[in-house]
């Protein structure tokens, strides 16, 4: 076989085919490299108004081929994006994690406040709670840590870790929250101890009524 | 007729391919210019097995485990999905590889640098395959580890929430975030990466594959010649003592079967690893994420405090800025690794650092509150005995390493009497001076025996 096209020679070819893809935008005249690179295979340009048609069409085709490529697009990307223009934005410059946990969306009686010793030590129990996926209203298990430290408050925890979102477990000889991912601790009512958690575990919504505990939705954005 | 004549008839293709097949390349290309390829051929890999698993694979919360578990006891399922597997760990190592190569080499100077930034695009398309590819099996380690990895997403500032919710469908992670991850793995990465494939290997066969740096040029200095002059005449020169494109074809072949020979028995010897059934309500699970995120994972515990959002924003920012715009940065005409120290040198940094962050998330102990330590305990005193049994009543392994067992998050204590007093100890657990958590209602009997036992621990 013969050698490969000298280098400068591709690297000026393709540039000039670059020069003739972008005619179609109006914000570049480039009639000029066009008619360089094309003119030997069409009739010639015409005095004074050179590949005017050439250029209208390209740019006509440019113009119906965005419009047609914007209602298909945007369409989609709407869709994808449908959750994240639905959900809460905090909008902040330091933002960090959000709890992976089904939102509820509504209230569930957790039992008399009775069951929960006054005290610091914190219970984790499981709760169906009503949640809404994929547009459906249903159930879903999640697990929370319910604490009463005075007689008439109930404090309801979220059990991931506001640093990066691990289960935090509860150490009952420490007294505090653990993290098994960075060291975060947290104290017995969610308070960031130590380690990288940057802010207190999440809450929900908690209420005693006729000395039941309900728990609500979960306060975002603490 | 012969078949394939009468094809070429039709499709006139012979002239290329014999042209494609016999251009000529330069002389000194090597071994280490059949990483790519490599890639490439893992990728064919991955794209027929992943086409195989999607034909059973049910994209739902409900139903993903199940339909793996499934797919393991079908006739060469389990085979099927552990070469996926296997191969994904693989094309990682193979692209970094790839990346090393072209980077030392600085194969990604003119007329090349194109290449490097749709190169760099299809690195990150591949950890995107890799981050959304394990979220499906929806096991435990897939369900943890996207937590968070998409809550380092939302460390963005401003626009975090917004990343996060995008990411996982909704602020929550369920059932929406497998189907969106599956969406992703399967349509919207590879349209990416086949798009980016073929502009790649376009480039490679428009300008030629670089030529392995000398350290003395092939061609003699011309005066007043342009620097773009004198890089054709001696890619001339380099092909001109080159050999025809097919014969390196055989390297490639010899590569690609002893990948697939690695890879293969790596799925029947080990498989395709899988943990209990993905439980978002699962305390005391620790969540690590797979090996080729351990570096990010780990460089956690370096960034701490109010800032930290925005400095793993500007640094991951920042880091992929350079990457892609490498060539740009680095306008040097020297290839020769000799003749470009800093480049070289920063780049064994980088490499190391890497690679010092994986070594050091994959060697450190899981540990948790429920964590125990295992002392031998025939030569303690009962009060010592007692001490451990506080050490490990209060969580002490959760954060630090005690005879090889125990967390990182503190310093290990297996040999904490040698470098502090019994009082020291006690002063450090009542009033820590770092990050640590006070222990101040430890009992006093409680904590002599701890000190009791932790003196021992020279």
């Amino acid at each position: 076989m013969t050698d490969e096209p000298h280098l400068g020679d591709s690297a000026a070819g393709a540039a000039a085919s670059d020069a003739a893809a972008v005619t179609a935008d109006p914000t570049v005249d480039a009639d000029v490299s066009a008619t360089a690179e094309q003119a030997p295979t069409i009739s010639p340009p015409v005095p004074g108004r050179p590949w005017a048609r050439r250029t209208f069409v390209l740019r006509a085709l440019a113009a119906i081929g965005a419009a047609l490529a914007a209602v298909v697009a945007i369409p989609v990307a709407g869709l994808a994006s449908a959750p994240a223009t639905k959900s809460p934005l905090r909008w902040s410059l330091l933002a960090g994690s959000i709890a992976p946990t089904p939102r509820s969306t509504g209230f569930v009686n957790l039992g008399p406040l009775s069951n929960f010793a006054v005290g610091g030590v914190p219970t984790l129990l499981p709760v169906t709670v009503p949640v809404e996926i994929g547009g459906a209203a249903t159930e879903a298990q999640i697990a929370v840590f319910v604490s009463r430290p005075h007689d008439q408050t109930v404090v309801i925890m979220d059990i991931h870790c506001t640093h990066m979102g691990c289960p935090v477990g509860w150490s009952a000889g420490a007294k505090r929250f653990l993290c098994p991912c960075h060291g975060g601790a947290f104290t017995a009512d969610g308070h960031q101890e130590s380690g990288p958690p940057p802010r207190p575990l999440d809450r929900y919504q908690a209420i005693i009524a006729n000395q039941q505990v309900w728990m609500g939705p979960l306060i975002e954005g603490a | 007729m012969h078949p394939i004549r009468w094809i070429n008839e039709r499709l006139g293709v012979g002239s290329i391919m014999r042209e494609f097949l016999g251009r000529p390349i330069p002389a000194n290309v090597g071994w280490l210019n059949t990483l790519g390829s490599a890639t490439l051929f893992l990728i064919v890999v991955q794209i027929t097995t992943g086409i195989g698993l999607s034909l059973y694979y049910v994209p739902s919360a409900d139903h993903a485990y199940d339909s793996i578990l499934h797919i393991d006891a079908l006739t060469f399922g389990a085979f099927v999905r552990g070469v996926h597997h296997w191969s994904a760990s693989a094309l990682v190592v193979l692209i970094g590889l790839h990346t090393l190569r072209v980077f030392f080499q600085a194969a990604y100077k003119y007329p090349r640098e194109l290449s490097w930034v749709v190169g760099t695009i299809l690195f990150i398309v591949m950890l995107g395959f890799a981050f959304t590819g394990y979220l499906l099996p929806w096991d435990q380690k897939a369900y943890w580890a996207t937590v968070v990895g998409t809550n380092v997403a939302a460390s963005a500032p401003f626009i975090g929430d917004f990343v996060l919710s995008l990411l996982r469908g909704g602020a929550a992670l369920t059932t929406d975030t497998l189907t969106r991850f599956y969406g992703v793995h399967i349509w919207v990465l590879p349209s990416l990466l086949l798009l980016g494939v073929g502009v790649h290997l376009f480039m490679v066969i428009r300008q030629g594959i670089a030529a392995n740096p000398r350290r003395t040029a092939i061609v003699e200095d011309v005066p007043g010649e342009s620097q773009k002059d004198r890089y054709a005449r001696e890619y001339a020169a380099e092909k001109h003592e080159g050999h025809p494109f097919y014969q390196s074809l055989l390297k490639d072949a010899i590569v690609a079967v002893v990948i697939m020979v690695a890879v293969g028995a790596l799925a029947i010897a080990v498989g395709a690893p899988l943990e209990a059934k993905a439980d978002p309500n699962s305390v005391g699970y620790v969540p690590r994420p797979e090996w080729y995120f351990l570096d990010m994972f780990q460089m956690l515990w370096y960034v701490s405090g109010p800032a930290e959002p925005l400095i793993i924003f500007l640094a991951g920012t920042l880091g992929f800025l350079v990457f892609i715009a490498l060539p740009f940065i680095d306008r040097s005409q020297a290839r020769h690794f000799r003749q470009r120290p800093i480049a070289t040198v920063l780049g064994i940094l980088v490499v190391a650092g890497i690679a010092g962050l994986t070594a050091q998330g994959a060697l450190a102990p899981v540990a948790s509150i429920d964590t125990t330590v295992q002392v031998d305990t025939t030569a303690l005193t009962p009060g010592q005995k007692l001490g451990l049994k506080v050490y490990q009543v209060e969580g002490c392994a959760s954060c630090h390493m005690l005879a090889g067992r125990g967390g990182t998050a503190g310093p290990d204590l297996s040999h904490v009497a040698a470098k502090l007093t019994g009082d020291q100890i006690q002063q450090q657990i009542l009033k820590p001076r770092d990050k640590m958590p006070p222990y101040a209602d430890i009992s006093t009997d409680d904590m002599a025996n701890l000190i009791d036992f932790l003196s021992t621990m020279k």
